[in-house]
């Protein structure tokens, strides 16, 4: 089943002087429970199309729908919100409330859910997350992977069928990455539909598929393999490929072949070992 | 723990567990009591029930004091324009246009301690009231202004959020400030002018990282479903009980004292 089709899709923000589209006749199609990673360097159009899907910005041309709901009836808006979660970058922007358990149920109190379920699913959110024992502490002073959790919390409690992780660990430290990493493949496995942006090539390598991006256009869908070990095609999209790739090709420049170009840390380790 | 004014401090007090809306209602009572102090007994009565208050509260009194001691200089001035301008019959020092009279200290201290007290009080709902519950109070509040059409839920999340961001606006403001001053700016002059030279490098940044997070925090709670156009009931249901109505009538009670004595 698809969860989002978008056909033609072109954008331009009016406030910018040359008027250049930022988006420019995309087509895609995200299926159910998929794990799609964007990459792109800044000002390739990556959120500004995310934020079409959640009605953030109006589709100004092209077709885009949500489990075939059109996201241009803006009778939809509030039931695509709903729908698609997004996770922003900075977390400190995104509370509304300096206690936890209250940030995490802003969502469900702009949704009238009764207050008996929405303790319920407040709970189920932040343990999702591992985050049990935080409900009463002010999300300001947690770590920053702690509040990006508490931002994915408040997300899942509105329990949407895709969430948008924009930028989400850009302004985290290595710990802080890998803590909402970790998350973010747990709550794939629970059945969302994961849409990431991300311009870490690394946090790339689980994802299913990887649409890269430059200046408003996707570059290449592909998988993880085919995506981010071609030097040409990242370099072409402003991007640095994986350190694994690049320690492949370092190898081949000194005459050491491997058998296949390894992603991840896992992958070269082995590699390297058969070379023994 | 050091908390700035505008924190929620989240204890297990009775203070913390009476409902907002009650207790929005005792601090615009405990307010107009303040206001009304006159003598000095009523003074003696006014800081009895404030410590009274902030012991049961569970918060601390640095906390509650949090706030004060910054505006110190803004509470000398009052103070002093009190003393050198009130109109007095007798003046106890003449110079120019300053005069020195008993009635205006006296005056001056009036205004200090009201506005002291008045802080605390506001403090003491803040620091103990959920950020969530605050902005529920102020819509209970204001419930009746809908009915001359203004966007009372959204008053209500303005204020809220207001409230929540002021304790990362001085932190942030010290920190730009920080920068600013190893990059040469003068902040710590004596001179006047040097110091309002310093202020611009810092409003500025300050300015624009406000609106920065404003217009992301404006995004981030539209894509949770926040919008104005959509009717719904109010963010809290009050569940008003027995010990509410009990410190509602004895802050009644304290402000007949205070306007007794």
């Amino acid at each position: 089943m698809s969860a989002v089709i978008g056909k033609h899709i072109s954008f331009q923000y009016d406030f910018h002087i040359n008027k250049k589209p930022i988006l420019n006749d995309i087509s895609f199609e995200i299926k159910k429970g998929e794990f799609i990673v964007i990459l792109g360097a800044n000002g390739s159009g990556k959120s500004t199309l995310v934020k079409h899907f959640n009605a953030i910005l109006p589709v100004q041309q092209g077709e885009l729908s949500l489990f075939h709901i059109d996201v241009t009836n803006e009778e939809h808006i509030w039931k695509l919100r709903k729908m698609c979660g997004m996770v922003f970058q900075n977390p400190d922007n995104q509370f509304v409330s300096t206690i936890v358990e209250e940030d995490v149920a802003f969502g469900l109190r702009n949704y009238d859910i009764p207050e008996e379920e929405i303790s319920k699913k407040v709970k189920n959110a932040l343990s999702i997350v591992e985050m049990d024992g935080y409900q009463r502490r002010s999300p300001h002073t947690l770590s920053g992977g702690q509040k990006q959790r508490v931002a994915m919390a408040g997300i899942l409690a509105m329990e949407p069928d895709i969430i948008i992780f924009d930028e989400a660990t850009a302004m985290l430290d290595p710990r802080g990455r890998e803590e909402v990493l970790t998350y973010l493949k747990k709550i794939h496995k629970i059945g969302k539909t994961i849409i990431m942006i991300t311009h870490y090539v690394e946090e790339a390598v689980d994802a299913d598929c990887i649409w890269l991006m430059k200046e408003g256009v996707i570059l290449k869908k592909g998988s993880p393999y085919d995506i981010l070990t071609d030097v040409h095609l990242l370099t072409q999209a402003k991007l640095m490929p994986p350190l694994n790739v690049q320690i492949y090709y370092d190898l081949l420049e000194n005459g050491i072949q491997l058998s296949h170009i390894p992603l991840t840390n896992e992958q070269l380790v082995e590699e390297l070992c058969q070379l023994k | 723990m050091n908390t700035f004014i505008g924190s929620y401090i989240e204890k297990k007090s009775l203070v913390h567990k009476l409902d907002a809306f009650i207790k929005l209602i005792c601090v615009f009572i405990l307010i107009t009591a303040i206001i009304m102090c006159q003598s000095i007994y009523s003074y003696i009565v006014c800081i009895l029930f404030l410590t009274i208050i902030i012991h049961i509260s569970h918060i601390g009194f640095f906390n509650a004091m949090s706030g004060v001691k910054h505006m110190w200089l803004f509470f000398v001035m009052i103070f002093l324009m009190n003393c050198f301008f009130f109109e007095s019959s007798y003046s106890l020092w003449n110079w120019g246009i300053f005069h020195l009279s008993y009635e205006g200290m006296i005056q001056g201290l009036n205004v200090v301690l009201r506005v002291v007290f008045s802080m605390i009080v506001g403090n003491l709902f803040v620091s103990t009231t959920s950020p969530l519950d605050i902005v529920g109070a102020i819509e209970s509040f204001i419930f009746a202004l809908r009915y001359i059409g203004v966007p009372i839920q959204d008053v209500a999340i303005i204020l809220g959020v207001s409230i929540q961001f002021i304790p990362m606006f001085i932190e942030e403001t010290d920190m730009i400030k920080k920068a600013q001053i190893a990059r040469g700016a003068r902040f710590e002059s004596k001179k006047l002018l040097d110091k309002a030279k310093g202020i611009i490098p810092l409003v500025i940044p300050v300015f624009l990282s406000a609106f920065k997070k404003a217009d992301e925090l404006s995004i981030a709670m539209e894509a949770r479903g926040y919008h104005r156009t959509r009717k719904k009931e109010r963010f809290h249901h009050r569940h008003i009980q027995m010990i509410d109505i009990s410190i509602l009538i004895i802050v009644i009670v304290f402000c007949i004292i205070e306007m007794i004595i």
